[in-house]
């Protein structure tokens, strides 16, 4: 087992060091983690560089500094490497004019993969594709076309499969279905590597996650590893009453609080324990008499507990 | 190799939808229709005469550009702009061999809608006159002419979203204004590489052509390694573009 866990003991991707930017705009800062067989989760806010590192890991974008490798080759000079790599972006790079069989039969053929029909059938049949094949593809639903780049992506029959925010316009019985897919795909042997900004998302369908923020690592390990950090995390809650510095001094008194400030018609409060918060809280103010008017989590988003794991790093 | 041939065929399906095939075949009779409105009780010199400078000034120096302009700027340029090119450049497929496929599939849609315009009007010819020397001027000359405009408009059409208004405008104020006023800079224009070709094929009927071609030379070889030129040097430079850029 590595002691840092951004990295794999056998990893078939690495990254080292990475960084793209764009003019003044950092994309991915310094990044440095591997990933092996089995499905990893890639998780961060929107904006958070997951798809400028797949990308980067894909070899479509050239790092700006540092250096990817797929199964030992860079992916951006040895192009041989794309018989065991797929890649299922986020956009819809799709041709609209083709039906579904069709685009799987040109992915499996510009791949030099099995393209008969049976390897065709059977990759569409994965993703319950095969009733609509013979439509085009302009004519499918986002979750539609979701499904047939998978399908697309898993004719090639790919030791790498990088997804990203595959479960995008996808209805909750086609998620299910695709999740165990991937599971299966990671359990064979198969590394997948699944972009997604919901945490309940990744922690469904995979074991490890490499969670980044402004593009930079933020926390690599197990789900349960992350959400322990994240429960370590101070949350500010602004609180409006009419009695803001009696109703703070008996919050800290009580040890509900790490520290409070008080206006003249709402307290600041810092917490690590929001439940207990959310339920002394009125207790308190009946004690007192006071008249609560507003409750105002400021940074419980996934965007600032994030902010707050790279600080911390 | 098989992939390169299902590469190229995509590119040249995706070239040719059925409404801009269309549109594209009928703009290639305009030349013959304005030749047999124009040609009635003429002689046949006179109807000769009249043929090739529609073939020049019409043909070559409007209609055939255009053709070559929009096709070989769309064959890379759509797959960015719809964002497939992604879906080409993951497999195990060098830059190379993409240009390759691309530039092959461009020059075959462009050449098979530009053969339409060449056949029509040397047909016209032939049909009123029963002479057929024009045919194979036209065909050669259209073939040259179109694989020097794809080696410049597909790598433009890689670079900018704009490369159709550019090729119109290096077609209307350069090659059509520019050259036409500097005959030095005529090895720049591909339509006169292409008329050219077609003046060394058909000598009869080259004195008639001469005039539009700047201080080209009518000979074959010369229009055609012109065009070869602009050929390699339109795949050495997409070639780079797909190994240097991001692709979307």
């Amino acid at each position: 087992m590595s002691a840092d866990p951004a990295f794999v003991d056998s990893p078939t991707i690495e990254v080292s060091q990475v960084s793209r930017w764009y003019g003044q705009k950092v994309a991915v800062s310094n990044l440095s983690c591997s990933f092996g067989p089995g499905v990893t989760g890639l998780l961060g806010p929107n904006g958070a560089g997951k798809t400028t590192l797949l990308r980067m890991i894909a070899g479509l974008t050239h790092p700006s500094d540092g250096d990817v490798t797929i199964l030992g080759s860079n992916p951006r000079r040895d192009f041989a490497v794309f018989e065991h790599v797929a890649l299922v972006p986020d956009e819809d790079a799709v041709y609209p004019d083709m039906t579904g069989r069709r685009f799987v039969r040109y992915a499996a053929q510009l791949a030099r993969a099995d393209s008969s029909p049976d390897a065709v059938e059977n990759a569409l049949n994965e993703v319950s594709m095969l009733d609509f094949a013979d439509r085009t593809i302009g004519g499918y639903s986002k979750g539609m076309r979701q499904r047939t780049k998978v399908a697309a992506a898993l004719v090639v029959n790919p030791d790498i499969l990088l997804l990203d925010e595959p479960l995008n316009g996808t209805d909750p019985v086609q998620r299910a279905h695709l999740i165990d897919l991937f599971q299966r795909l990671g359990n064979d042997g198969h590394t997948v590597i699944i972009s997604s900004h919901v945490l309940e998302e990744v922690e469904r369908v995979s074991s490890r996650v490499v969670a980044i923020v402004d593009g930079r690592l933020a926390a690599a390990g197990t789900v349960d590893a992350i959400r322990a950090a994240m429960y370590d995390i101070p949350y500010i809650v602004k609180i409006d009453t009419d009695k803001p510095r009696e109703l703070g001094a008996a919050m800290f008194m009580t040890g509900v609080v790490d520290s409070a400030a008080a206006t003249d018609t709402s307290i600041e409060v810092r917490t690590r324990d929001l439940v207990s918060l959310g339920s002394e809280t009125p207790k308190l103010a009946a004690e007192l008499e006071a008249r609560l008017t507003g409750y105002h989590p400021q940074d419980a988003s996934l965007e600032s507990v994030f902010r707050y794991l790279v600080e911390r790093r | 190799m098989s992939q390169i041939l299902a590469l190229f065929t995509v590119s040249l399906r995706q070239a040719l939808p059925k409404k801009r095939t269309l549109l594209l075949v009928l703009l290639q009779l305009v030349p013959a229709l304005i030749y047999l409105a124009t040609t009635t009780n003429r002689t046949e010199t006179y109807s000769l005469e009249l043929g090739v400078q529609i073939g020049a000034s019409v043909y070559f120096a409007l209609v055939l550009p255009v053709v070559s302009i929009v096709l070989a700027a769309g064959v890379l340029g759509s797959e960015r702009r719809d964002q497939t090119l992604s879906f080409i450049a993951l497999r195990p497929l060098s830059r190379l061999s993409i240009t390759i496929a691309k530039m092959a599939a461009a020059i075959t849609g462009a050449f098979a809608i530009n053969a339409v315009g060449a056949v029509a009007l040397a047909s016209a010819h032939a049909i009123l006159f029963g002479d057929t020397q024009l045919l194979m001027g036209f065909v050669i000359g259209s073939l040259v002419a179109t694989i020097a405009y794809v080696g410049i408009f597909v790598p433009l059409g890689f670079l900018t979203d704009r490369s159709v208004i550019i090729g119109m405008a290096y077609l209307l104020v350069f090659e059509n204004g520019i050259v036409a006023a500097l005959p030095g800079l005529a090895s720049m224009s591909p339509w006169r590489l292409g008329l050219s070709t077609f003046g060394a094929l058909t000598p009869n009927a080259a004195i008639y052509a001469v005039d539009l071609v700047g201080n080209l030379e009518l000979s074959v070889t010369k229009s055609v390694s012109a065009a070869v030129l602009f050929l390699a040097v339109g795949i050495a430079s997409t070639t780079l573009l797909l190994r240097t850029r991001d692709l979307a």
